[in-house]
C-alpha cells in the first residue's frame, strides 16, 4: 500500500481463479484515487475468500466492488452475476500497471471456483468459515444468555454432571466427541468417501465426470479390462497371502508370549517383576525403522546368525534369510510382541493362583490346566492380544518394506505404492478399505468361533 | 484309607522357620485339626502334606509311603481351599466331576458321580447351575463334593468356613463333621477357630510359631494345657505370675501378686521357677464367710457385664491391661459386684493348672 492505492487479493484458499478482463462501460465520474474498499462481506455466491488487505496482489492499483454486497462502493456499476463464479468489478486506476490494456476503464471479471468443490486435501479452515463461524456465534450468543439459565438447570439434571461438575462434562464430552468425530469418524468417512471416486485431474475435480464409482474395488479383483486373466490375480494373491501370513504371525507370537505371560502374572513378584517388564518394555524405545534395519543386518548373507552358522560348521554358505522371509516373519513377531504380552499379563494376572492349584490338587497335568482352567480365563486377555497383533501386522509397512524379500510384497506395500507412486488415492484408498473390513470380518469370525464379545475385549 | 506322618518336618523359607520340627502320627479315619493363630505354620503344614512344598527336612509320610517329590496331582489327598477356589466357569457338575475328567474318565460315567455327590451334599439336580448362583454355604458344599469325587484318602481343609457368616459356620460345623463320619476317611483341618477345633476335631494340635504346643484331644487341649500357650490361647484364661514357693505331690504353690496360690503342678515345677498359674474365668467363684488358705485371694471389682447365662465380673490383676474375668453362672442368688469394691475370690485348686513361664497368646 505504499502507493496509497488499495489493493486486491483474493485469499490463498481460492486456488482456482480466472480473471477474465472485458471492456467495459465507460465510468463518468469516478474518484481517484479510489478510497480503500470496505471489507467484503461474505458473497452470495458461497465461499469467495477476498481480503483487501493483504498484499500479495502487488501494487497494480485497481479497487474493487462488490456486487451484491450491502458496503457502498465506490464505483458505480455492476455488471449482472454470470455463470456459476461471483462478479467483481475493477476498475483499473493505474492501467501502465497493466502494459496489455489500452488506459481508461475496463472491467474485471474473478471468477472464483467454490472452494467445496475443490481438491478436498487442499480445504482446511479458511477464513471464511471462521468468519461464519463468528457471525453464527455472535447470532446465537444473545439467545444462549437468555436460555442460560434455563440450560445450566436441566444441565445439571443429568447424573453425568451431577456426578463431574458442568466444566469437567464439558471437557470429557466435548473432547471425546471431537476425538471420536474429527480423529476417526470423518478422516474414514473421507477416505471412504474417496474409494468410490475416480482419479481425476485437479480441475476436474467438481465437474461432470466426478461420479461415484465401484472401479477401484473392482480393480483389485479383475483388474485392467485388458488385462487377458480373468481376475487380478497379482493383488489377490498378495492380498491373501497378507492375511494368511498375519494369521501366522499372530500364532507365533501368541505362543512366544502365553507362557511368558504366565510366568510373569503368576510366578514372578516384587523386583524380578518390574526387572521383566523393563526388559520388555525398553528395547521398544529404539524406533521402528532402528529394529528393522538391524533386523536385516543380522539375517543378512554376511550378518550374525549366517557368520555363526557357517563359523560352527552348520552351513557352508550363506542361507538367504532374506529371500525366505524368516527376517520378515521375526521382524513382524518383535514389533508387536508387547501389544500381545501385556492383554495375555492383564487376563491371566487376575487368575486365583489357587484355581490352578485347585486343579493341580484335582490331578490335572500342565497342558489341562491351561486349556480347561487358565486359557478360559484369559480368553478375553487372548482375543485381545491376537486381535491387536493381527490387525497390525496385516496393516504393517516399514518392516515389510525393510526385511521383505525381494519377491515377496505386503498388501500395505500395494497400497502405499497407489498412494504414492501411482498417485492414484482413490485407488489405494479402495485397497486399504478392502483390507480394513476383511480384517475386521475376519477378526469376528473368529470371536464368534471362541465365543468372545466385543465387550470381553474392551474389559481387559 | 491312609494315616499321615510327618516325621521330624521343618519347613524353611530363606531364614524363616515356617515348621519347626514337627512329629506327628494322623490316625486313618480321623478328624484332625491344627489350631493357631494365623502365621503359626498350620497351612505350610497342610501344604506341605497335599504336596505343594516339600518339607526343607524330615518326610511326610501317607499310608506309610514316603512323598518326597511326588506333585500335588499325584498325591492321595484333596485339598478344599480358604476361598474354596471353585472355577467359576464351569457348572456345579463340571467343578465336581472335574478331577473325573482329568483321569479320562467318561462324560456319562462323571456326570453319574457327581449326581451321587451333589445327593450327598443335599443339594441334588443342581448340577447345571453356574457356580456364581450357589449361595455360600452351597458353594463350601460343592467344593467338598469336588474334593471328594477323585476320592482321596485325606480331605486337607484349609479354614474353609472362615468366609461364611456365624449361622451358616455353625452349620457347616455339624455337616462337614456328619460328611466325614459317612465318608469315613482322615480330615486335616486347619483353623484358627477353636470352636471349630474344639467341635469338630478328634485330636487337635495346638501350634504357635511353627511349634506343636500340643497335642490332645478337646478336654485335654482345654482342661490340661500343656504350655503357656496353649492356656491362654484355648479358651479364656486368667494368668497369674510367681514363683513357685512349694512343690508337693500333684500341686504346687505359687507365690503371686495375691498371695501363695495353689494349682495342679503336671509339668514338674519345681521349688524357685518362675510359673503361671491358669485359672479359668468359669473356675473362679465369689468365696463365703471368711474362707482363707492359698485358694482364696482377694482383689477389686472393677465392672461387671451381664450376659445372660453369665454375670462377668472384671478384677483389677497384675497387669492393668488385663484383668482377671469371673465368670458366675446367673442363677437365683446371685451377688453383684459394685465397681471399686473389694472381692475375695476362691477356686478349686485341681481345676487351676500352674505352669511354666512361656509365650502368653495374644487376646
Amino acid at each position: 500500500m505504499n502507493d496509497g492505492t488499495p489493493n486486491l487479493a483474493a485469499t490463498q484458499d481460492a486456488v482456482l481463479a480466472q480473471l477474465q478482463i472485458t471492456p467495459s462501460l465507460p465510468q463518468p465520474s469516478l474518484p481517484e484515487p479510489a478510497a480503500p474498499a470496505p471489507a467484503p462481506a461474505p458473497s452470495t455466491g458461497g465461499g469467495l475468500g477476498i481480503s483487501p488487505s493483504l498484499p500479495s496482489a502487488g501494487s497494480s492499483g485497481i479497487s474493487p466492488s462488490l456486487p451484491g454486497s450491502s458496503t457502498p462502493a465506490p464505483s458505480a456499476p455492476a455488471s449482472p452475476p454470470s455463470g456459476s463464479g461471483s462478479n467483481l468489478n475493477i476498475t483499473i486506476t493505474n492501467p501502465d500497471k497493466l502494459p496489455s490494456l489500452p488506459a481508461g476503464q475496463h472491467e474485471l471479471k474473478l471468477v472464483i471456483q467454490d472452494p467445496a468443490k475443490q481438491v478436498p486435501a487442499d480445504s482446511g479452515l479458511g477464513f471464511i468459515e471462521i468468519f461464519i463461524a463468528i457471525v453464527a456465534a455472535l447470532l446465537i450468543a444473545p439467545f444462549v444468555q437468555r436460555e442460560a439459565g434455563k440450560w445450566t438447570a436441566n444441565l445439571n439434571a443429568l447424573q453425568f454432571v451431577q456426578k463431574n461438575g458442568i466444566a469437567i462434562s464439558a471437557y470429557l464430552l466435548i473432547f471425546t466427541i471431537g476425538w471420536i468425530v474429527f480423529m476417526i469418524i470423518l478422516p474414514q468417512l473421507y477416505m471412504f468417501d474417496f474409494s468410490f471416486r475416480h482419479n481425476l485431474p485437479p480441475p476436474d475435480i467438481g465437474g461432470p465426470a466426478d461420479t461415484y464409482t465401484l472401479k477401484n474395488y473392482k480393480y483389485l479383483i479383475f483388474g485392467r479390462e485388458s488385462d487377458s486373466d480373468l481376475f487380478n490375480w497379482l493383488h489377490l494373491e498378495v492380498f491373501a497371502k497378507t492375511i494368511f501370513a498375519s494369521v501366522i504371525v499372530t500364532l507365533i507370537n501368541f505362543a512366544l508370549c502365553y507362557p511368558l505371560a504366565f510366568f510373569m502374572a503368576q510366578s514372578v513378584r516384587g523386583r524380578s517383576q518390574r526387572l521383566l517388564f523393563l526388559c520388555l518394555l525398553l528395547p521398544f524405545w529404539v524406533n521402528e525403522i532402528l529394529r528393522a534395519f538391524a533386523f536385516k543386518l543380522i539375517f543378512a548373507d554376511l550378518g550374525l546368525i549366517n557368520s555363526f552358522l557357517i563359523g560352527i560348521g552348520i552351513l557352508d554358505q550363506p542361507y538367504d534369510f532374506l529371500s525366505a522371509n524368516v527376517a520378515l516373519y521375526t521382524g513382524l513377531t518383535y514389533a508387536y510382541i508387547l501389544l500381545m504380552i501385556f492383554p495375555l499379563y492383564n487376563a491371566i494376572e487376575s487368575l486365583d493362583p489357587n484355581q490352578v492349584e485347585a486343579a493341580r490338587d484335582m490331578g490335572a497335568s500342565w497342558i489341562t490346566i491351561h486349556r480347561r482352567v487358565v486359557m478360559p480365563h484369559a480368553k478375553p486377555g487372548i482375543a485381545s492380544g491376537c486381535t491387536m497383533v493381527f490387525m497390525l501386522t496385516a496393516g504393517a509397512l516399514a518392516a515389510p518394506n525393510i526385511l521383505g524379500g525381494p519377491s515377496s510384497l505386503w498388501f500395505t506395500q500395494i497400497i502405499y505404492q497407489w498412494y504414492n507412486t501411482g498417485g492414484n488415492w482413490p485407488q489405494g484408498s479402495a485397497y486399504a478399505f478392502v483390507l480394513l473390513i476383511s480384517c475386521i470380518i475376519f477378526v469376528r469370525i473368529m470371536m464368534r468361533v471362541f465365543k468372545v464379545g466385543l465387550g470381553d475385549i474392551a474389559k481387559r | 484309607m491312609s494315616s499321615v506322618e510327618l516325621d521330624q518336618v521343618t519347613i524353611r523359607f530363606g531364614d524363616f522357620v515356617a515348621v519347626d520340627n514337627c512329629n506327628l502320627t494322623i490316625e486313618s479315619g480321623e478328624f484332625f485339626s491344627f489350631l493357631g493363630p494365623s502365621g503359626c505354620g498350620k497351612t505350610t503344614i497342610l501344604r506341605a502334606v497335599s504336596g505343594f512344598n516339600d518339607p526343607t527336612e524330615g518326610s511326610v509320610r501317607i499310608g506309610a509311603k514316603d512323598m518326597r517329590g511326588i506333585g500335588p496331582n499325584n498325591r492321595p489327598t484333596a485339598l478344599i481351599f480358604q476361598n474354596l477356589a471353585l472355577f467359576p466357569l464351569m457348572s456345579v457338575a463340571d467343578n465336581i466331576a472335574f478331577g473325573l475328567e482329568v483321569r479320562g474318565i467318561p462324560y456319562n460315567e462323571r456326570r453319574r458321580r457327581a449326581e451321587e455327590l451333589l445327593n450327598l451334599i443335599a443339594l441334588p439336580g443342581q448340577g447345571d447351575k453356574m457356580v456364581s448362583e450357589l449361595s455360600g454355604g452351597q458353594r463350601q458344599r460343592v467344593a467338598i463334593a469336588r474334593a471328594l469325587a477323585v476320592e482321596p484318602e485325606v480331605l486337607l481343609l484349609d479354614e474353609p468356613l472362615s468366609a461364611l457368616d456365624l449361622k451358616l459356620r455353625q452349620h457347616m460345623r455339624t455337616e462337614l463333621r456328619a460328611i466325614q463320619q459317612r465318608v469315613g476317611i482322615t480330615f486335616i483341618y486347619i483353623t484358627h477357630d477353636q470352636g471349630e477345633a474344639l467341635t469338630m476335631s478328634d485330636r487337635i494340635a495346638v501350634m504357635s510359631a511353627g511349634i506343636v504346643q500340643q497335642v490332645g484331644n478337646g478336654s485335654e487341649i482345654y482342661n490340661n494345657p500343656a504350655t503357656s500357650f496353649v492356656a491362654s490361647f484355648v479358651g479364656e484364661n486368667n494368668a497369674f505370675f510367681g514363683k513357685v514357693s512349694r512343690a508337693e505331690g500333684n500341686y504346687a504353690v505359687i507365690d503371686t501378686s495375691f498371695g501363695p496360690l495353689r494349682g495342679i503342678n503336671n509339668r514338674g515345677l519345681s521349688e524357685g521357677d518362675e510359673a503361671y498359674l491358669f485359672i479359668r474365668p468359669e473356675v473362679l467363684r465369689p468365696a463365703t464367710g471368711d474362707a482363707s488358705g492359698d485358694t482364696v485371694f482377694e482383689t477389686e471389682a472393677l465392672k461387671e457385664e451381664f450376659e445372660g447365662s453369665f454375670l462377668h465380673v472384671f478384677l483389677k490383676s497384675e497387669n492393668a491391661d488385663k484383668p482377671y474375668k469371673m465368670a458366675i453362672v446367673n442363677d437365683a442368688n446371685v451377688t453383684r459386684h459394685a465397681a471399686g469394691t473389694n472381692v475375695k475370690v476362691t477356686f478349686d485348686a485341681d481345676r487351676a493348672v500352674a505352669l511354666p513361664v512361656g509365650e502368653l497368646a495374644d487376646e
